[in-house]
């Protein structure tokens, strides 16, 4: 190796990243040149100086960048959840403060203290509010305690043809998982699954278990899908529809589930999941227990996590980009992989106590999303509208873009927001409740379910209210 | 929660899932990298508040990407790749409007008061990607291969590169030091 050629082994011995037999050379030349050895002393030395740049401290910044991912996060999750409502509710707002400013105006002028007491009264929404309310769930569900005893109503949604309350366990952390299950190769076609009878782990805790089977055109008759829709349940036996009871057959592995059941998720708590749970609403008041619902025809393995609270039973008005938000988000995790089988229902359940745990929740619910051509006659047992639930049974799209386009291009209105209110008791009862909670969480809730559902025909704002409050 | 113990890919596994603690997760991401992040922006940028702008959006940046990352790979290399595209983006910004805005970088000789400066300096006058190859491997330890990654660039460039960024660099740190 001579004088000319080692300076381009510099960079490679510098990083001792010059292989065996070159380095000899390299080095045994240092050892005979004067000149090279100095050159590459200089060189290394020079080099070392870089290092010195890292003496740096950086700034604070963490903070900032963590409000700033929060922010983004709740433009995020108001941008996939409203996406469409969103220019509609500015034009409601700005209409009904453009009307709220000049009844004020008038009001003040003229009728003085009883027209201002009456704005008082009558809180206008905005949008600013609702992100408002929003962020401040955001932020108490991440620094607030875990309080599992708690089931504060804190998010409605439809369910079906019914307005639903989700009670989340923990009231300020909501998390929940739900398991479904699936038969993709029709192996138990026209079985009653999973009949299990009532049982309880100790005094605090029950479990709920809730079986039901897809039925097909052919098979929808009544009683059919009474056999079909099994409560087992315990502590309240003289709700359970009398006809159901009568025909609550056991059968399949009843007790290697409850055994299973027993021995895995005792350390569980239970959330009610909305349509059917909302069956339960008046029977468990403060529940304890699992509540897991088991159909073969949408078959998801689902976790949520953090605030949002995604529920229907029987129903199927899960947004679908709500739902691709979650999974964006990997709030929902799909597992398609489950028979119906004693096996894969263990392996379901077992994964799903993994993964609650991972995510440190304790809640199981179960999440249905189809069309029921049964409806009509589960909602004779449960609080729903008879003639809404067999317009809802009616409607099967025939495709998944179909059922996406017809959500958004207003099947909701369609076929909810047509129906006269007035004489839906049930919705109004629930609003009611809801309203009295004193909740502005609620009250937004209301709010914005008013403004994107309710025929504004039917009802003004302020008349919505009013109704809502009449009996009270 | 605590996080001091937690590896880099429990902690993006945390942020990824937002997990309970999930914001501690990620501030103690930001411990773990911020310095030496920023002593690379700044030796790049050679602005504090733009640094500490693009240190931010860094970790912005990184936490909007994070479903796609990858917890078996190193943090490192994904963090100082966000933060190079940044700076490469602010100079080709910059040169856009180099018209309207010129006066950025200009320092005087009296900042050159420490070591790490006279070698920021120094640095400056290298072409950007000699600079970022430089101090990803001589600053910051990376090797060639990560430096490939973070720059996307072929290895065998980046070692011809750095060859030439350190002979550059001698020159002009041995001319600098004659000046004094």
């Amino acid at each position: 190796m001579n004088c000319g050629k080692i300076l381009s082994y510099f960079s490679d011995a510098y990083d001792d990243a010059i292989d065996t037999e070159p380095k000899k050379e390299f080095f045994r030349h240092l050892e005979e040149c004067l000149n090279c050895k100095k050159e590459y002393d200089e060189y290394s030395k020079v080099l070392a100086k870089i290092p010195t740049v890292q003496i740096i401290s950086a700034p604070q910044i963490e903070q900032s960048v963590l409000t700033a991912v929060k922010e983004m996060d709740i433009k995020n999750t108001l941008a996939d959840i409203i996406p469409e409502t969103t220019p509609k509710l500015a034009a409601v707002f700005n209409i009904k403060q453009i009307a709220f400013s000049a009844i004020a105006f008038v009001g003040i002028f003229f009728a003085g203290f009883y027209l201002n007491k009456l704005l008082t009264d009558i809180k206008t929404p905005n949008q600013d509010d609702l992100i408002r309310s929003l962020q401040k769930q955001i932020e108490s569900s991440r620094t607030s305690e875990i309080k599992p005893d708690s089931h504060d109503i804190t998010n409605i949604s439809f369910s079906q043809n019914n307005l639903c309350c989700s009670l989340p366990l923990h009231n300020n952390n909501l998390k929940f998982v739900s398991l479904e299950l699936e038969d993709p190769q029709d192996e138990f076609k026209n079985e009653l699954y999973v009949l299990t009878q009532p049982f309880k782990l100790n005094e605090n805790f029950k479990v709920y278990l809730l079986a039901g089977e897809q039925l097909n055109d052919t098979l929808c008759d009544q009683n059919s899908v009474l056999n079909n829709i099994i409560y087992a349940q315990h502590n309240a036996p003289e709700k359970i529809p009398p006809l159901c009871l009568s025909k609550l057959r056991y059968k399949h592995f009843k007790s290697e589930i409850s055994d299973f059941l027993d021995a895995n998720l005792k350390d569980y708590s239970p959330v009610p999941t909305s349509g059917l749970a909302q069956y339960f609403e008046g029977i468990v008041k403060k529940p304890r227990g699992v509540i897991i619902v088991i159909n073969n025809f949408i078959h998801s393995f689902i976790i949520c996590r953090d605030k949002i609270c995604l529920q229907n039973s029987i129903g199927y008005l899960i947004n679908s980009s709500l739902q691709d938000y979650f999974l964006s988000k990997n709030y929902l995790e799909f597992n398609w992989k489950y028979s119906f089988n004693i096996q894969n229902i263990k392996l379901a359940i077992s994964e799903s106590k993994t993964k609650a745990n991972e995510i440190g929740t304790k809640s199981i619910v179960g999440i249905h999303y189809q069309i029921s051509p049964n409806a009509d006659i589960i909602a004779d047992y449960l609080p729903f509208d008879q003639k809404t639930v067999s317009k809802i049974a009616d409607f099967t799209p025939s495709s998944e873009d179909e059922f996406d386009s017809l959500i958004y291009t207003g099947y909701l209105k369609k076929h909810f927001s047509k129906l006269n209110l007035k004489e839906r008791s049930s919705v109004k009862k629930t609003l009611s409740t809801l309203l009295s909670l004193n909740n502005d969480a609620v009250r937004e809730s209301v709010i914005s379910l008013y403004l994107t559902t309710v025929d504004k025909k039917e009802f003004k704002l302020e008349e919505f209210f009013n109704w809502v409050d009449s009996d009270k | 929660m605590q996080v001091g113990p937690l590896k880099d890919s429990e902690l993006v596994e945390y942020v990824k899932k937002k997990s309970a603690g999930w914001e501690e997760a990620l501030s103690e991401i930001m411990k773990r990298y911020k310095n030496s992040l920023y002593a690379f922006i700044y030796s790049l940028l050679r602005d504090k508040h733009l640094s500490e702008d693009k240190l931010q959006e860094t970790f912005i940046k990184f936490y909007i990407a994070i479903q796609s990352f990858d917890s078996s790979k190193k943090i490192s290399t994904w963090l100082f790749k966000i933060s190079h595209n940044l700076c490469i983006d602010y100079f080709r910004k910059k040169k856009e409007y180099a018209s309207e805005d010129s006066t950025v970088f200009e320092k005087s000789d009296s900042d050159r008061d420490s070591t790490a400066e006279e070698v920021r300096f120094v640095i400056e006058k290298l072409d950007l990607e000699s600079r970022s190859m430089l101090l990803l491997r001589d600053a910051l330890g990376f090797d060639y291969e990560e430096i490939s990654k973070i720059m996307g660039i072929p290895l065998g460039t980046v070692k011809s590169r750095i060859s030439r960024s350190r002979n550059k660099f001698k020159e002009l740190w041995i001319s600098l030091m004659a000046e004094k």
